[in-house]
């Protein structure tokens, strides 16, 4: 089990080498976002509260970086980290009053939080683009490793962010600042009872998360190239869920294997269009009620012999 | 003005239900919005494609639609024991399926009801289509019963008990699964009506589900969850809201508009106006 990491990340890393397929790399790339996205939402998650304004954070560091590469020609590698700053700089403030309510009102603050930034990004066509969004943001420097025609230097790109963005994550969970995380998740007011700044511990997890779905649409605007308020939507924050969901909550091992699995599962069979909702929520909705620990929970219910769990 | 007094009435009489089934038992229902949709849909289907009379469709959408709500309490919510944060997922992935299944239905063309009563009338120098007016008086006196059924009938009243202390209701004699059914049908109800005034006004098609969602989880949020007085309050005041910034500043900035006011109601207030803590 040791060697496990070290052999799949090998494997990732040889993936370009014998994979000359282009579209396979797409799909990677394509994974590495939804992936860090998953992780994410799953910080916060922890603590049993859930962002659903996650995809508005994600279009603000895409935006930052669209307009920081494309109006103002700065590099792709200042405006990475800047976007991810900008979506965690946003997140203070509304994490500060949103948390102010627990539960359900959480979700629905955040879900109305996410609308407003696409309706912001939509209503102002200078500098946003408006309905249209904004096209033919360049890739990143120097061009010749990551043009369009090779994914290779891409997909490295998009796989390093996974990794340290899993790495920073897996290393907050198991820090004492994720038990303190955790301990939330069993009740806000035995936590503060013994002494846990449940807010102020709440809001670093919210902006932490925010910040690195900034990362993630600071990815998604350089590889695509176009950008619009109908790309992070309300629904694109329910798909990340649903990768959560679907691949369980009790670790990080969860939202990875769901959004692996629910990216490549609808690009095996081409499930496209209308019907990718659909599928998408009777997903959510059967392994809501029959697999409520998620993939994570049933295989190790499977592998652990009865009556030791 | 007027016209914004009559949406935020629709939008107080869509979101009353989703009021009623968060007091009651903690639900914040999602598919709330996908019946108004379908019970416009069912409306349009009756009144217009079989041409049947308006006044036949309305019956067979609120069946339609508390049939539906029904189903979704038994096989969606009761196995998930009311839990508040799974109700709400499983409500988004029911409300996704329905929504892309009526597309795949319906199409993206949006349809017309036409409206029970044509002509406009003269307000005070305003004139104002019959149909809005209609709507208004509907959305008036459905609030009004709601509050007296809950407050003078023998199930209204243990619905309110239920809503207080379900062990102790239970200990009256109240069978809480009964009432739960009960308030699922009452709230399907209220959204089947909604969606056949929203459709009326506004034409049908199968996104209109998602905005009066979103409003009325804004309107009962301000208003506090489960309180009717608070709902029907901040339901008026955000419809005046919204077309007051619609005449001043555009339509798509009411949103934005709504938002600031809700975050404002949670800094100063966080349970929302008339509302309990969770």
């Amino acid at each position: 089990m040791k060697l496990a990491l070290p052999v799949m990340i090998a494997l990732l890393l040889a993936l370009p080498l014998v994979m000359h397929n282009q579209y396979f790399l797409h799909v990677g790339i394509v994974i590495a976002i939804n992936v860090i996205m998953a992780v994410s939402m799953w910080l916060l998650g922890i603590t049993g509260l859930i962002s659903f304004g996650q995809a508005g954070f994600m279009f603000i560091g895409a935006m930052t970086t669209a307009l920081l590469t494309k109006d103002l020609g700065w590099s792709f590698w200042v405006a990475l980290p800047l976007s991810a700053i900008m979506a965690g700089l946003v997140s203070a403030p509304v994490g500060r009053l949103s948390l102010r309510v627990k539960g359900v009102y959480f979700f629905l603050v955040t879900l109305a939080f996410g609308q407003v930034v696409a309706g912001v990004f939509a209503y102002f066509e200078k500098p946003f683009g408006g309905w249209y969004g904004i096209r033919d943001i360049p890739p990143p420097q120097p061009a010749a490793f990551f043009g369009v025609l090779d994914k290779a230097a891409f997909y490295y790109l998009a796989l390093g962010l996974v990794l340290v963005t899993c790495w920073i994550i897996h290393r907050i969970s198991r820090s004492w600042f994720g038990m303190v995380l955790w301990s939330i998740r069993e009740g806000d007011l035995l936590a503060s009872s013994i002494g846990i700044d449940v807010p102020g511990t709440k809001l670093i997890a919210f902006i932490v998360s925010a910040f690195f779905a900034g990362a993630a649409g600071s990815l998604y605007a350089s590889y695509f190239g176009y950008i619009s308020p109908l790309v992070f939507t309300f629904e694109y924050s329910v798909n990340v869920l649903v990768y959560i969901v679907v691949g369980g909550f009790a670790s990080m091992a969860g939202p990875i294997v769901g959004a692996v699995a629910l990216t490549l599962v609808p690009e095996l069979f081409r499930v496209t269009g209308k019907y990718q909702m659909m599928a998408f929520g009777l997903i959510l909705v059967g392994s809501m009620l029959l697999m409520p620990q998620g993939i994570i929970g049933a295989w190790q219910k499977l592998v652990t012999p009865r009556g030791r769990a | 003005m007027l016209s914004g007094l009559v949406t935020g009435l629709i939008y107080m009489l869509i979101a009353l239900g989703v009021t009623l089934l968060f007091g009651i038992m903690r639900v914040v229902n999602f598919i709330h919005g996908e019946l108004v949709m379908l019970s416009a849909f069912t409306i349009w289907y009756v009144g217009v494609n079989e041409g049947f009379s308006m006044w036949l469709a309305i019956p067979v959408a609120v069946v339609v639609a508390g049939g539906l709500s029904v189903l979704c309490q038994k096989f969606l919510f009761k196995p998930l024991q009311y839990d508040i944060l799974n109700c709400f997922i499983v409500g988004i992935g029911a409300s996704f399926a329905i929504r892309s299944a009526s597309w795949a239905i319906f199409g993206p063309e949006p349809q017309a009801i036409p409206a029970m009563l044509p002509g406009v009338v003269k307000l005070g120098g305003v004139f104002m289509a019959k149909q809005r007016l209609l709507a208004a008086g509907v959305c008036i006196v459905l609030a009004i019963a709601l509050y007296l059924f809950l407050h003078f009938t023998k199930p209204g009243k243990a619905m309110r008990a239920v809503e207080q202390d379900r062990e102790a209701a239970l200990l009256m004699g109240i069978n809480p699964e009964s009432v739960y059914v009960t308030a699922f049908i009452i709230s399907a109800a209220l959204a089947a009506v909604g969606g056949a005034m929203l459709g009326s006004v506004f034409g049908v098609d199968p996104e209109m589900g998602s905005e009066p969602l979103l409003k009325s989880f804004i309107i009962v949020q301000i208003g506090g969850m489960g309180s009717i007085a608070g709902t029907v309050l901040a339901g008026l005041f955000i419809g005046v809201a919204d077309s007051v910034t619609g005449t001043l500043l555009g339509g798509e900035l009411a949103f934005i508009i709504d938002f600031a006011i809700l975050m404002l109601i949670l800094i100063v207030r966080p349970r929302g106006l008339f509302g309990y803590d969770v």
